[in-house]
């Protein structure tokens, strides 16, 4: 079967230029075992977008995107997943995101037969909070307004799994620092400025089933791809802590590091406790990607897994 | 002919703001009168000189009869077909980045903090853009072979003469000029209105902190977040 389907990609990658072969190994231990592996192709051009399809030792996979964009305004972003699993079940979900000027708009939903682990174990350790119920459905909204350049007014909700909604703002200041006015500057000429970071601040509520707190995270991102970030919730009955740290280009150019944990007690749909690191790194003509993870989940199970990919763009490369 | 197109609807504002930031630079090129063809030749030769550009148009445009600010940086490296624009103004606009070079456009929206990425191509053969042909910022002669040009006034000292040129676009039906203010010392752009047959003003830009040679990398004008999500089209 992978034989055949690699076969397939290479025909496909033939006619198209932007195709790119993924590859992926993983390992995941605690409670249930194993190991799995999987091939895929994505972002080959096709009916107006661009399809992704891939076949592991667990699952079938196969999704369709297309996006507009509409420079300087915004752009307009659709997409369609669908995956089943060979030990039986489905899921399919689709997201649609869109921002012109001021407003930005993001609408997702999933309906599922098969639990995120069984399509993907380390998929319930990600950063964000994934539903991990067996089945059933669930829907996510965001909408976010700016309010002045420096302010942005934000309002969401989960719905499915554990209801909840958000409402916040959010603000961004950058750093910079003033260059010197050089010989040709004319008389009234701003003196210029170079951006030496961002500081972005976010406060707000989070309320719904379980969970009731007041919401305060800041970030702190610098021009060379480092960026720190901490979120926390306090509630009268709960208390909760997200971090994050990106390293930029820490082991080399195009490279990347990304550090995460979170601690959501309240999270009754998913994972509360969740931890990882995922690298990646230029080799030969594609990236290799390292991702480890691990987290206890609400009934007291540690878990964690490790995933090698390798993605190959085939053809012309558009990569920056 | 875009300025009639750019002119009326909802998104256009922002099309007709990047127009006239390339009239701006790298308009002045097929200009059939003939008094206006020597300054358009200089000028063109003073751009054509030039390792990289770098200004910043600011002022206002009527938009639907309500004046709305407009203020962004353009930095330009002709050899290589590539250019930056960063907005300041409108604030919804603001922290946007365009970067254009010959085989893509990369968009960075500070609301979203995407990046989307288009092929030239793509943006060429229209699809969302509604008019706007991104190549023709590396195309000046083409952009210009649609209009006609011609010297309306010149005013000031020898050596520092200010030039008033007036573009009207051939082919179409819009009666919409665009007058571009050319500076002698230095041959460059001061100045940029958009003026409608009534004689009101659609659009006044003033050319701000203009810079040739300051040294401009192309890594340095394709810079966007590194966090940023990329979207590719």
């Amino acid at each position: 079967m992978m034989k055949s389907w690699t076969a397939l990609a290479f025909a496909l990658a033939a006619t198209a230029s932007a195709t790119t072969l993924d590859f992926g190994v993983s390992y995941h231990g605690g409670g249930q075992s194993g190991g799995w592996g999987r091939v895929g192709v994505s972002d080959v051009p096709a009916l107006g977008g661009r399809f992704s399809a891939g076949v592991s030792t667990r699952t079938a996979e196969v999704g369709y995107s297309r996006n507009l964009a509409l420079p300087p305004l915004g752009v307009v972003t659709a997409r369609t997943d669908a995956a089943w699993a060979w030990s039986g079940g489905g899921r399919v979900s689709a997201r649609l995101g869109g921002s012109v000027g001021p407003v930005a708009l993001n609408l997702g939903g999933n309906v599922f037969s098969a639990s995120a682990a069984q399509i993907d174990p380390l998929a319930v350790w990600n950063s964000d909070a994934t539903d991990s119920r067996e089945r059933g459905l669930n829907a996510d909204l965001s909408v976010r307004y700016r309010v002045s350049r420096t302010l942005i007014a934000v309002a969401g909700g989960e719905f499915g799994g554990q209801n909840m909604g958000t409402l916040g703002v959010e603000g961004r200041r950058e750093l910079t620092r003033t260059l010197p006015l050089d010989e040709a500057a004319q008389p009234g000429d701003e003196p210029e400025t170079e951006p030496v970071g961002t500081l972005t601040w976010r406060a707000g509520v989070r309320a719904g089933q379980n969970v009731l707190g007041v919401t305060g995270g800041v970030s702190y991102a610098t021009e060379s791809g480092l960026n720190l970030g901490i979120d926390a919730l306090v509630g009268p009955k709960t208390f909760s802590v997200t971090g994050s740290a990106d390293a930029g280009e820490l082991l080399g150019p195009g490279s990347s590091v990304r550090l995460y944990a979170a601690y959501e007690p309240w999270r009754t749909a998913s994972t509360p406790l969740r931890a990882g690191i995922a690298a990646t790194r230029p080799v030969g003509g594609g990236e290799v990607g390292l991702n480890v993870s691990g987290g206890r989940t609400l009934d007291g199970k540690t878990g964690y897994g490790a995933r090698l990919t390798y993605t190959l763009p085939l053809g012309e490369s558009t990569q920056p | 002919m875009r300025a009639n197109t750019i002119l009326r609807g909802m998104s256009k504002p922002l099309r007709f703001t990047v127009l006239a930031a390339l009239s701006g630079v790298f308009l002045i090129a097929s200009a059939s009168a003939q008094s206006a063809q020597d300054i358009i030749s200089k000028v063109d030769a003073a751009q054509k000189a030039a390792k990289d550009i770098s200004f910043r148009l600011s002022g206002s445009a009527s938009l639907e009869s309500s004046p709305q600010k407009i203020d962004f940086t353009v930095k330009s490296i002709p050899a290589q077909n590539l250019a930056r624009l960063q907005f300041n103004a409108p604030d919804a606009l603001a922290d946007n980045i365009v970067v254009a070079d010959k085989n893509e456009i990369r968009q960075y929206l500070f609301l979203t903090n995407q990046v989307t990425v288009t092929s030239t191509k793509k943006a060429a053969d229209g699809a969302g853009f509604g008019g706007l042909d991104f190549t023709q910022l590396s195309n000046a002669a083409s952009l210009l072979s649609q209009y006609d040009v011609k010297l309306l006034s010149t005013t000031g000292a020898a050596g520092k003469r200010l030039f008033q040129l007036e573009a009207t676009p051939k082919n179409v039906n819009t009666t919409d000029k665009t007058r571009v203010y050319i500076t002698e010392a230095g041959w460059r752009p001061t100045r940029i209105q958009i003026v409608s047959s009534a004689g009101k003003s659609l659009a006044d830009l003033t050319v701000g902190s203009y810079k040739v040679n300051s040294g401009l990398s192309v890594a340095g004008l394709k810079q966007l977040p590194k966090d940023a999500e990329i979207i590719r089209q």
